[in-house]
């Protein structure tokens, strides 16, 4: 894991085991962005239940000894690896096509017809950055990590973070300008 | 990026959620595999979700194996019991009642005096940062975390007046973290022997938060039947 452990944990137990009601907290916290975030990270609709329950078990395994320092970037880089797996294991990992897990957010069907075609898009959109590139993106972008926290999730250097946000920026904007040309010119 | 890119995610940023039911399948998939005792990292993966799908397709065979896993279990690494929420439309954060709390048994032997926070402290010697100046500011996710730590670690050692003693000292605005540390307050004034008082904080519990899903563990306390 790209996080380093090096202070007193403020969360272990004081006991041995993982403490239930920490556990739980985090995982109603936190549950959908890990399941939105592994879906954008390129797990497949088929393996999303059980990469969603492999992070969670992670979590669960090693919460003792987290240091308290930041979940969200502990988490993320439990995310980050765990999708990376699955993708690799997986013959096809890469687009997500929509299912009915999604839950509808907005009230009338047109407009939740127009958010799910966007979110069609994101996927399709995404499926084509590399996976560096894809992870950078998914965090800095939709995530909305700063790029010192990129860095640290991922276990890379600073410079090597902004190289690939450029990239994956100019990527994902000439892809999106191509496909609402080809749609008419609006976002879908 | 351009203006268009920039607007398309911001539509897009939070907008995929999955639905209650998918979150409700993955925690019963998780109780499974933490009674199955697979712990295990992503390289793992395989055998933990093998174990956690065996015990939930094992029908009524499968949920008797998780349920006494969970029983044996309980208090430690379990997490909610599955039969019982399998209904809940919305699972929301739920507290499990501590092994050292059954939910049938007597109250706690020591009967504790009204508790206030000028109660002089326990045995136990809490550090300081256990009560943080945080009254000014929003505590943060981490002293929440934390402050739910220290009244879980509590209540396992059956102390239920330091349980409340920390409740009360500190608040939170974190509407996920409300109702656990609702469902905790009943927990620990069942561990301080205040049936009574854990009656009343379920009945409101239940009337504020009624589909969470730690109701039924709520009810299971000293505090008696759920409410409807």
């Amino acid at each position: 894991m790209a996080l380093s452990l090096t202070r007193p944990s403020p969360l272990a137990a004081r006991d041995e085991s993982p403490q239930p009601m920490v556990f739980k907290a985090i995982y109603s916290r936190h549950f959908r962005n890990v399941w939105r975030t592994l879906r954008r990270l390129g797990v497949s609709d088929a393996q999303l239940d059980d990469a969603a329950q492999d992070v969670f078990l992670v979590v669960h395994k090693k919460l003792d000894g987290f240091d308290g320092r930041s979940l969200r970037g502990w988490l993320y880089a439990i995310m980050v690896r765990v999708a990376s797996d699955y993708r690799r294991n997986t013959v096809q990992g890469r687009t997500a096509p929509l299912t009915e897990a999604v839950e509808d957010v907005a009230p009338g069907p047109a407009h939740v017809s127009e958010l799910n075609e966007s979110i069609r898009l994101l996927h399709t959109l995404l499926a084509e950055l590399d996976d560096r590139k894809r992870e950078v993106f998914v965090l800095g972008e939709l995530e909305q990590l700063s790029a010192p926290e990129i860095a640290e999730v991922l276990g890379v250097n600073l410079n090597t973070v902004y190289a690939r946000q450029r990239a994956a920026r100019q990527q994902f904007d000439a892809t999106l300008r191509r496909h609402q040309q080809k749609s008419g010119g609006g976002t879908p | 990026m351009s203006p268009e890119t920039q607007a398309f995610l911001e539509q897009v940023r939070d907008a995929e959620d999955p639905s209650p039911e998918v979150e409700e399948r993955v925690l019963l998939a998780l109780n499974a595999a933490v009674a199955a005792g697979a712990l295990s990292t992503s390289a793992g993966a395989g055998s933990a979700s093998k174990v956690a799908k065996l015990l939930a397709s094992g029908g009524a065979s499968g949920w008797k194996v998780g349920a006494l896993g969970l029983c044996l279990l309980a208090g430690t690494s379990a997490l909610v019991w599955p039969h019982e929420e399998v209904q809940r439309p919305r699972p929301v954060p739920v507290v499990h009642a501590p092994a050292s709390v059954e939910p049938d048994a007597a109250p706690a032997p020591v009967v504790a005096p009204l508790q206030t926070a000028l109660d002089p402290p326990k045995t136990r010697v809490v550090p300081a940062r256990a009560s943080p100046a945080t009254s000014a500011r929003s505590p943060s996710l981490r002293d929440e975390l934390s402050l739910l730590s220290r009244v879980q670690a509590a209540l396992q050692r059956g102390d239920g007046s330091e349980a409340l003693r920390l409740l009360d000292e500190h608040h939170t605005s974190d509407r996920q973290l409300y109702a656990e540390r609702a469902a905790a307050r009943v927990l620990a004034l069942c561990a301080a022997g205040k049936t009574e008082e854990a009656r009343g904080a379920a009945a409101a519990f239940a009337r504020a938060h009624p589909d969470s899903l730690q109701v039924s563990a709520v009810a299971r306390s000293c505090a008696g039947k759920e409410q409807p």
